[in-house]
């Protein structure tokens, strides 16, 4: 719980994951993340290139050209009603400018970083893609054939259900490839 | 570091947040026995650890959206007698 950073909603969460990462005196780590996770993990990866080994990326949320504002309706749909009831100083106002700067403000393929980015990051990726209205497909496809250290799911993952073992498998072996040697 | 951009505002208040004292009271009984804290400041985050070995951060990994996929994917990657990882995980909502 913090204050609503209505200028730099994405660096304020990757504030956070930084200042965490700190608190508990850990220098290089290694990152997953479901749907807004996807966002959170290329801003981290930008703002701390040196930090982190390696990054899993589930279903990740990016922009829809042709659904424009799906991510800013369904945060002001489900998101923000919640809050403001949860939050009394944050009003639907707040969390209206809030959700603009995250999702309107340069809206574009993953949301926090731009393609030069995702063409220059060093980092090795693991990218399980998804088709659903708030993790498109095609944001996801490009950012792996963009990054020159990105490896991908097979698609789809989740259906039928005994396709998410594979899925395992592939972050198990991604992520022991892709971290230090245990000593 | 943490960037110090997001410190100063918390010091100056230049921000739009309009953040009343209540709004930072203390975690729950409910949220202490859930989980750890790390406060800076203004912010409070609620991280849980499991395992031991090379830290691996899951952010969004039990959205409640999610759990389905969540649970196999997030928890079963890291075996922890196997695979020598600390995972640490932050809930949905860190920020905000």
């Amino acid at each position: 719980m913090g204050p609503l950073e209505i200028e730099r909603p994405w660096d304020s969460y990757t504030d956070d994951h930084l200042g965490l990462m700190d608190h508990l005196g850990i220098e290089k780590f290694m990152v997953l993340g479901f749907c807004i996770g996807g966002p959170f993990i290329w801003n981290l990866l930008r703002r701390a290139p040196d930090r982190i080994f390696s990054a899993v990326l589930a279903q990740p949320v990016g922009f829809r050209p042709e659904m424009p504002t799906v991510m800013y309706d369904s945060g002001m749909t489900d998101w923000a009603p919640e809050l403001v009831t949860r939050r009394s100083e944050i009003t639907m106002e707040m969390a209206d400018a809030f959700l603009t700067k995250m999702f309107k403000t340069n809206a574009d393929l993953v949301f926090t970083v731009t393609r030069d980015f995702v063409r220059t990051c060093q980092t090795p990726i693991l990218i399980l893609l998804d088709d659903s209205r708030a993790h498109p497909y095609k944001p996801a496809i490009e950012s792996v054939l963009l990054a020159p250290k990105a490896e991908v799911s097979m698609f789809p993952w989740k259906q039928p259900p005994d396709r998410i073992p594979l899925a395992v498998r592939q972050i198990r072996s991604f992520l022991r490839a892709h971290r230090p040697a245990v000593g | 570091m943490v960037d110090p951009i997001r410190r100063k505002i918390l010091v100056t208040g230049a921000t739009a947040m309009a953040a009343a004292p209540q709004v930072f009271s203390q975690p729950t009984r409910q949220e202490e026995a859930t989980g750890s804290f790390y406060r800076e400041e203004d912010v409070r985050i609620r991280y849980e650890e499991t395992g031991s070995g090379f830290p691996l951060l899951l952010t969004e990994s039990i959205a409640a959206s999610h759990q389905t996929y969540a649970m196999p994917m997030a928890v079963s990657p890291w075996d922890r007698s196997r695979s020598n990882v600390r995972g640490i995980h932050t809930p949905m909502t860190i920020s905000v």
